[in-house]
């Protein structure tokens, strides 16, 4: 064993894995950004199909209507004529990755 | 007959012929042959005062020595590139630079496969480099194996671009106005690592003898 680095990589290497794993959570942090990336995957399905609702007259253009209820807490979305919401666990996150479409959860409809 | 037999055969011939080492050398210098080759020829016969040359070992590459040398090496490579991936985006987190976007979320995907490498690739390395010791132990021939000192030069190559690399970008950081705590700390732990990674580099070394 090679000493000096057993010494020294060893718990170099250990610091940074707890330190990364303290930045991004456990298994159940992970779940949580899965379920609201689903949210908002929905979340934008439902906001194209309302667009194109509002612009085709017929609406076959448009598809099949997309669900209008959060996928994991059965809530329903709000539908307003500007925008569409839901409740995200973590909205911070959603409104970082998202940056100015993103508002308090909530899809601006244009 | 290749030039290097050729060469092994003339010490052979000469050394039983009764001609000091030193007389070899300087022939075959004056012959053109360079002070490794030579070296190399010399080194591989030796003197018990037999009146015969008696020949040193001479160690060959395995298939057993590449694929533990060759793990050993993508190991220890996965552990400095994530140990490296992993430290800049907890740096860019903490030490956020105004002229970026924070980069908080966006780097957890990035952040937990660095993890998962490290947990992985770790204990790896550990584990062969032990195996390597034990070889070792058992067989201290082993020291000769030339796949164990392409890997250890190999490494130290590496760890010297990166050093080379962190220099560079202190240099172009500094022209460029942007030397920020971000910079600073990214820079620091690009040093720390090829630093930890000769230190393992020189004991590995003193380890093959």
């Amino acid at each position: 064993m090679t000493r000096f680095t057993s010494k020294l990589l060893v718990p170099f290497t250990l610091l940074m894995i707890a330190a990364g794993l303290w930045q991004v959570g456990g298994p159940g942090q992970a779940r949580m950004e899965q379920r609201d990336d689903r949210r908002m995957q929905d979340l934008q399905n439902l906001a194209a199909y309302l667009i194109c609702d509002a612009r085709e007259a017929p609406q076959a253009h448009c598809g099949t209507q997309p669900r209008q209820t959060d996928r994991f807490t059965q809530e329903p979305f709000t539908i307003s004529e500007t925008q569409v919401c839901a409740n995200f666990e973590q909205p911070e996150r959603i409104a970082e990755l998202f940056g100015a479409q993103v508002s308090n959860g909530c899809l601006a409809l244009k | 007959m290749k030039p290097q037999e050729q060469l092994a055969a003339f010490v052979q011939d000469g050394l039983r012929a009764g001609h000091k080492a030193d007389v070899l050398r300087a022939a075959l210098l004056a012959e053109g042959w360079s002070q490794a080759e030579v070296s190399a020829a010399l080194d591989g016969w030796s003197d018990h005062g037999l009146g015969l040359p008696v020949p040193r070992p001479q160690t060959q590459a395995n298939g057993q020595d590449a694929v533990l040398y060759g793990l050993m090496f993508v190991a220890l490579l996965a552990v400095t590139y994530n140990l490296v991936d992993l430290g800049f985006d907890l740096i860019a987190i903490w030490l956020p630079d105004p002229l970026q976007d924070r980069p908080y979320f966006g780097a957890t995907q990035s952040m937990r496969w660095s993890v998962a490498l490290l947990v992985v690739a770790l204990p790896l390395f550990l584990w062969l480099d032990r195996r390597a010791a034990r070889a070792l132990g058992k067989d201290p021939g082993q020291r000769r194996a030339p796949l164990r000192r392409k890997f250890g030069v190999l490494t130290l190559f590496l760890a010297a671009l990166a050093l080379l690399g962190a220099a560079v970008a202190v240099v172009y950081a500094g022209l460029m106005g942007v030397v920020t705590a971000q910079f600073t700390a990214k820079v620091a732990l690009v040093v720390t690592i090829a630093a930890l990674v000769i230190a393992w580099f020189r004991d590995f070394l003193e380890e093959a003898g």
